[in-house]
């Protein structure tokens, strides 16, 4: 994906979840924006989930966009769906339909932001015991200041201990990684 | 050489002070790369120049900051990094080794090994872009650098911790001079000898060997450092060089020694960084350079000074190269660094073809502070050179009609067409300061008015050899007054006389 690709996906994402809402500092209360948050960004997950089979027909240059609207609409009815459904036709107005899963993982992003949700995502060798993954997560909120929420995935590429990315950033405590700098420290 | 088990301690003692844990960085993610720029997403925290480093071990430098993604400039092979890789922030700017255990080597601006000698045990690193020193961390330059060149060091002299701009169309000697002023090192006490810091940007990896084997041939090599980014690597290497080297001449300094860096040359480097700047998508100017290509040599030539007596005197004298396109000094780039130098040393093609070599214009050449830093008895036969050759020049363009001219204005012809050949010099024979005083004293005093021109070259090498021979003490004498005296003068007018008798009779 291009920079300005994500870059726009972002941008489109910020606008969708804020379309109406006012300023949500002044106008909503935090509560209030975080259910509205989680609620939009369920809608455009069920849109998503909705468009998949059509997405082939809707991306290709050749259709012509009145076609791909009319489909659009026939495979989201109901009144729930009318935001994510304006946000979906004017990507497709605007050739732009590829974004819509980039632009949904940016929503999730922001939807988590509003929550003051960190979501964690820890590579280990092994499954976390319950003790270890409420001990990371109590560290992680005392670290971010927001309710960390942990997910576990095993792999044998870390060789033994775990990492942890959220955030934009990496706790990198596996064995895979003191060996690399091990091995630095060896070399120069 | 070094014996295994050496090697084996070492890494052991490294292996035991080991401390296993975790680490905590600041993560992005490789959007797009190609062309040695990666565009990174995330890593919002990254401050400009600060060093980063990819999956797989890769180092780069973050040069562009955006909304989103910072921009930078892979330091190696970009074929390893794909698309998603993780990149890593280490909040660091970038460092190289510097210190006594790379003098002799040749390193690339990573300051890693390329001649096959080795790991090199630098005990510390510094970074490679600082501020130069201010104005209360400097003193004006006082002593000389002689390049042991004879039309540099009487006319274009150049003092420690300057910056002297050697320009030229190519092939025209500009890598000679610099490589001449390396091997004169030599010739200089151990205690104040310059550490000489060879730059290679760009260049190919011929010249770059043929430059490493004539300094070891002269045993040069054992003051000398070598950087090299040859044409071949990446831009970002090429960019990277000068700032490499000079941090490494840094450390030199700022411990009281002296060093003579030698940048060859800045027109590959800016258009290095005109390909980086491009490819980052910053907006181009006059020859599609960059708006900031002025700050890019300004912010390393600056870093060439004498350091005050409280900060440990020592220096930094940098020479700059610049190749140019016709003799053109008004394009972007020369002009640019004409203005940020001390001084111009102007070499012409004409000129070299003609056999006058080194193809200096000394007409034309400038050095802006460099004469305060001249020996005295450098500056008593110097002074007069200068005129003499402008006064013969002047001629020599009227001569050429084949008009009448009268007895002293074919004196002054007849002068300076001795001296022109006087100051041609060999390639790798730079000459003590001594030597170039006492021909030059022979030259300027008339002594060679009754050689034939094509004889005085031959007649300046038996001269000196004849000083060496039977006077032993009349050229350390000269060094050691460092300014003619009468006596000296006598001594000198003595051995010219009974030697020219010789010669005359001989040939
Ligand atoms: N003083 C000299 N006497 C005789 N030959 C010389 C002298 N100086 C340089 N040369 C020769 O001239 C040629 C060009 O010299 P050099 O490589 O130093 O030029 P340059 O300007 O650095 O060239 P380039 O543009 O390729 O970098 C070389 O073959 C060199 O041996
Ligand atoms: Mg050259």
């Amino acid at each position: 994906m291009k920079a300005s690709e994500r870059t726009l996906a972002r941008r489109y994402a910020a606008a969708y979840m804020s379309y109406g809402t006012g300023t949500p500092s002044r106008m909503v209360s935090p509560a209030d924006a975080a259910g509205e948050s989680a609620a939009r960004l369920e809608a455009l997950r069920r849109l998503e989930r909705a468009v998949a089979p059509a997405l082939p027909l809707l991306t290709r240059p050749l259709v012509p966009v009145r076609l791909k609207l009319e489909i659009l609409e026939k495979a989201c009815p109901g009144k729930d769906l009318v935001r994510a459904l304006a946000l979906a036709a004017l990507l497709v107005r605007t050739g732009r339909l590829g974004l819509l899963g980039e632009t949904a993982a940016q929503c999730a992003l922001l939807a988590d932001e509003a929550a003051g949700v960190l979501r964690a995502e820890v590579t280990s060798r092994y499954p976390l015991s319950d003790a270890e993954r409420a001990g990371l997560e109590k560290a992680l909120s005392a670290f971010s200041g927001r309710k960390a929420v942990v997910s576990n995935t095993i792999s044998e590429k870390v060789l033994g201990g775990f990492e942890a990315g959220f955030g934009g950033f990496l706790l990198d405590a596996t064995l895979l990684g003191r060996l690399a700098r091990l091995r630095k420290k060896i070399t120069t | 050489m070094i014996r295994p088990e050496e090697i084996t301690d070492i890494i052991k003692g490294k292996i035991e002070k080991f401390v296993p844990d975790s680490e905590l960085s600041e993560l992005g993610q490789v959007l797009q790369v190609g062309d040695g720029i990666a565009r990174v997403y995330g890593l919002s925290g990254a401050v400009i120049n600060e060093l980063v480093e990819f999956e797989g071990g890769v180092a780069g430098m973050v040069l562009n900051v955006e909304r989103e993604n910072v921009g930078c400039v892979v330091m190696g092979s970009d074929s390893q990094i794909r698309e998603g890789d993780r990149v890593k922030r280490t909040g660091r700017v970038l460092e190289v080794p510097v210190g006594d255990a790379l003098i002799g080597r040749v390193v690339d601006p990573l300051g890693n090994p390329l001649d096959g000698k080795g790991p090199i045990a630098a005990g510390k690193r510094r970074p490679v872009e600082i501020i130069a020193p201010g104005v209360v961390a400097r003193q004006p330059v006082r002593e000389p650098l002689s390049t042991g060149i004879k039309a540099i060091d009487s006319m274009v002299p150049i003092g420690r911790g300057q910056r002297e701009l050697i320009i030229g169309d190519r092939q025209t000697g500009k890598t000679a001079i610099a490589v001449d002023a390396i091997i004169n090192q030599r010739n200089e006490p151990k205690e104040t000898r310059p550490i000489c810091i060879y730059v290679a940007i760009g260049q190919k990896e011929s010249t770059v060997a043929r430059v490493a084997r004539t300094l070891e041939e002269n045993g040069a090599m054992e003051y000398s450092i070598i950087v090299t980014a040859a044409a071949a690597k990446p831009a970002s290497l090429l960019y990277l060089a000068p700032y490499s080297g000079c941090a490494m001449g840094e450390e030199f300094m700022w411990n009281g020694r002296h060093v003579l860096i030698i940048y060859d040359d800045l027109s590959k480097h800016a258009q290095a960084y005109r390909q980086m700047s491009l490819l980052l998508r910053r907006p181009p100017g006059r020859e599609a350079y960059p708006g900031d290509v002025f700050y890019l040599h300004s912010r390393l030539l600056e870093r060439a000074c004498k350091l005050s007596s409280k900060n440990g005197g020592g220096s930094l004298t940098a020479l700059p190269v610049i190749e140019t396109q016709a003799n053109d000094v008004t394009a972007y780039i020369p002009t640019n660094v004409i203005s940020i130098t001390d001084g111009q040393i102007y070499l012409e093609s004409n000129l070299f073809h003609s056999g006058i070599r080194p193809a200096v214009n000394v007409g034309v050449s400038v050095s802006r502070v460099g004469g305060s830093a001249q020996s005295k008895g450098m500056r008593q036969v110097a002074g007069r050179l200068r005129l003499d050759l402008a006064q013969y020049n002047e001629l020599a363009a009227f001569a050429q009609f084949g008009s009448d001219l009268d007895k002293s204005s074919l004196d002054q012809l007849k002068r300076g067409q001795r001296m022109v050949e006087m100051l041609k010099q060999d390639q790798y024979r730079p000459m003590a300061t001594e030597e170039q005083i006492a021909v030059l004293f022979a030259g300027v005093r008339g002594h060679l008015d009754d050689i034939e021109v094509p004889l005085v070259r031959r007649f300046e090498a038996g001269l000196l050899d004849r000083m060496k021979e039977k006077y032993p003490k009349l050229l350390p004498d000269i060094a050691e007054k460092k300014a003619l005296d009468a006596d000296l003068e006598a001594r000198l007018v003595t051995v010219i006389d009974e030697f020219k008798k010789e010669f005359l009779s001989r040939n």
